[in-house]
């Protein structure tokens, strides 16, 4: 196959892989919202000039030089990177689009990072428009614990697993992406449930009603928790992440 | 070439993409799933590519309109002559073409094919993507309470492309900093022929074929590293002086975000570590990243790169913790 092939499949497939995302209302499972417009126009514009390109005739370079050790080594790397290109491309056209899931919450820490934004602020104002985000930098950062006990919420996230107690408390968890899901940082507000595993899995999105309270937890080191009243399973949302 | 084997070439072009569409609107329904790690891994290394691609075909774009349209000798007409003068002109060619990082590996390939020496291209890759307006704002956004984060960005970003650019200088034989493939291309495109339009789509043709193998595999290794190395490691060192600015650099090799938008990655993270780690982390960020190597090295020699790694890696450093003995 001659090489011009490879760049002109491989921009073909991230490009068709792009438009399908956006069409199909996945693409914020990769990239904040605010580049959409940007990467779609790129992506259709890629399509447009790749086709193009198609009528013209691309002068080969010639032959790698270097003795017989040398080209066995080019060999070698040749293969390697053709098959990375063939995985990359197969990845974009064939694999259904999927969000990341809690084993990147967990290798990540859930609220590792400090989410600046609403929340951030003392949770003693109105907090019916509170979500995952605003609770989880509300309890990280309020010095008036008790001043949130007793408040009531209702939040939907996918469940990971608290370390310390993965038997009795889980996260309620969300994805924060400043750029693209390679930067998503996991926001969670902490549940105490004693046997959750036994009504819900691992990664499956619920929506949780109940009131903050002191974590009964020994083990665990989140001080406030969400006591549920209620915990319903829920479909994935259309928009799984949080700006 | 006919008007029927025109139509015939557009036409196998227009049946791949159809083709490609068909596929990936078949397959989903297949109901596919992975195990969490191997999912995870694939969402992050598309994400990177997704993220990026608009910018690697704008950047391709900027180097065929700088290769092919500008005229002959533009550069050397309004750039000065005196060579450390003129890499601090180039140094802010990012004010004007706001690529990030990942768009400028291509542009510096046209810049070079056009004439830019190589530790010229090598300035403007280091600078552009903190000296431009996106950067610049976006950093003023994120930490304008804390006016010393963004004087540090900026000043360390064009200190270090010029000292990195002035060290090469130096070199007794610069091209020798390229990759034999890469200078085989500079000599395809030099007795190239044909309209304009014919040399632009050729051109366009190539640098895909160079660029497009680098950002897939430097998304992999990305999205992979991501999966393995565990965050909570890095931000245990926060709090260290030291080793908060060791940290910060570690993770911003890894997580290779854009350095547009950088500083609010960055900011979730300025209560945990000290302010001089978090200007090593924008300093570093947008020069050498693991996507960044792999897009740089269609162009330079592996030996280069890492000369170029250890050089601005010492630096951040340097930087990040004179940042942290002075605030």
């Amino acid at each position: 196959m001659k090489q011009r092939w490879i760049g002109v499949i491989l921009t073909l497939a991230a490009c068709v892989a792009t438009v399908w995302f956006w069409a199909n209302g996945d693409l914020g499972l990769y990239v904040h919202p605010r580049y959409f417009v940007f990467t779609v126009i790129a992506a259709v514009v890629g399509i447009v000039v790749v086709v193009a390109s198609f009528v013209v005739r691309v002068p080969s370079e010639d032959a790698a030089s270097g003795g017989a050790a040398r080209r066995a080594w080019r060999r070698v790397v040749s293969v390697g990177v053709v098959v990375a290109c063939v995985f990359g491309a197969g990845a974009l056209v064939l694999l259904p689009p999927a969000t990341l899931t809690s084993a990147t919450a967990d290798q990540r820490s859930v609220n590792s990072g400090t989410v600046v934004g609403s929340g951030a602020a003392q949770a003693t104002g109105d907090t019916a428009d509170y979500g995952v985000k605003e609770w989880a930098t509300a309890l990280r950062q309020s010095t008036d614990l008790q001043g949130i006990a007793g408040s009531s919420a209702t939040l939907t996230g996918f469940v990971s697993a608290d370390p310390d107690d993965p038997e009795n408390v889980f996260f309620v968890t969300r994805f924060f992406v400043t750029c693209c899901a390679a930067d998503a940082q996991p926001v969670g507000v902490p549940v105490y449930q004693p046997d959750w595993k036994s009504s819900v899995k691992l990664d499956e999105w619920v929506e949780v009603s109940g009131a903050f309270d002191l974590n009964p937890s020994v083990k665990s080191r989140q001080p406030m928790v969400l006591v549920p009243q209620q915990v319903t399973a829920v479909d994935e949302p259309s928009d799984p992440y949080v700006y | 070439m006919t008007g029927r084997q025109l139509l015939v070439r557009i036409g196998i072009g227009a049946g791949i993409v159809g083709a490609l569409f068909a596929v990936r609107a078949f397959i989903p329904g297949l109901g596919l799933t992975l195990p969490n790690r191997m999912q995870d891994f694939v969402t992050l290394s598309i994400s990177v590519i997704v993220e990026s691609l608009p910018f690697v075909l704008l950047g391709i774009v900027l180097a065929v309109i700088v290769q092919v349209w500008l005229p002959a000798g533009f550069f050397d007409r309004i750039l000065p002559k005196n060579p450390a003068a003129r890499r601090a002109c180039i140094s802010l060619i990012g004010m004007l073409l706001p690529v990030c990082e990942c768009g400028n590996v291509p542009l510096a390939r046209g810049l070079i094919i056009r004439g830019f020496t190589v530790p010229e291209s090598l300035t403007f890759l280091l600078a552009a993507p903190i000296l431009n307006p996106i950067t610049i704002i976006t950093t003023q956004q994120a930490f304008g309470g804390d006016p010393i984060i963004l004087v540090a960005r900026l000043v360390g970003g064009f200190v270090i492309a010029n000292t990195i650019g002035w060290l090469y200088s130096r070199h007794p034989a610069p091209d020798a900093l390229l990759t034999p493939g890469f200078a085989r291309e500079c000599e395809v495109a030099h007795h190239e022929s044909g309209s304009r339009m014919v040399r632009s789509l050729a051109m366009f043709v190539r640098e895909t074929t160079g660029i497009m193998p680098a950002l897939i595999i430097g998304s992999l290794v990305a999205g992979g590293i991501q999966t393995i190395v565990p965050r909570d490691v890095l931000v245990a060192l926060g709090s260290n002086p030291v080793w908060s600015v060791l940290a910060l650099m570690a993770l911003a090799f890894v997580v290779s975000v854009c350095s547009n938008v950088d500083a609010f990655f960055i900011l979730s993270f300025g209560g945990i570590f000290s302010t001089g780690a978090i200007v090593s982390f924008l300093t570093f960020g947008p020069m050498i990243d693991v996507k960044m190597l792999a897009l740089m090295r269609t162009t330079f020699t592996t030996k280069t790169l890492v000369q170029v790694s250890v050089l601005v890696g010492l630096m951040s450093a340097a930087l990040g913790l004179a940042v942290n003995v002075l605030v």
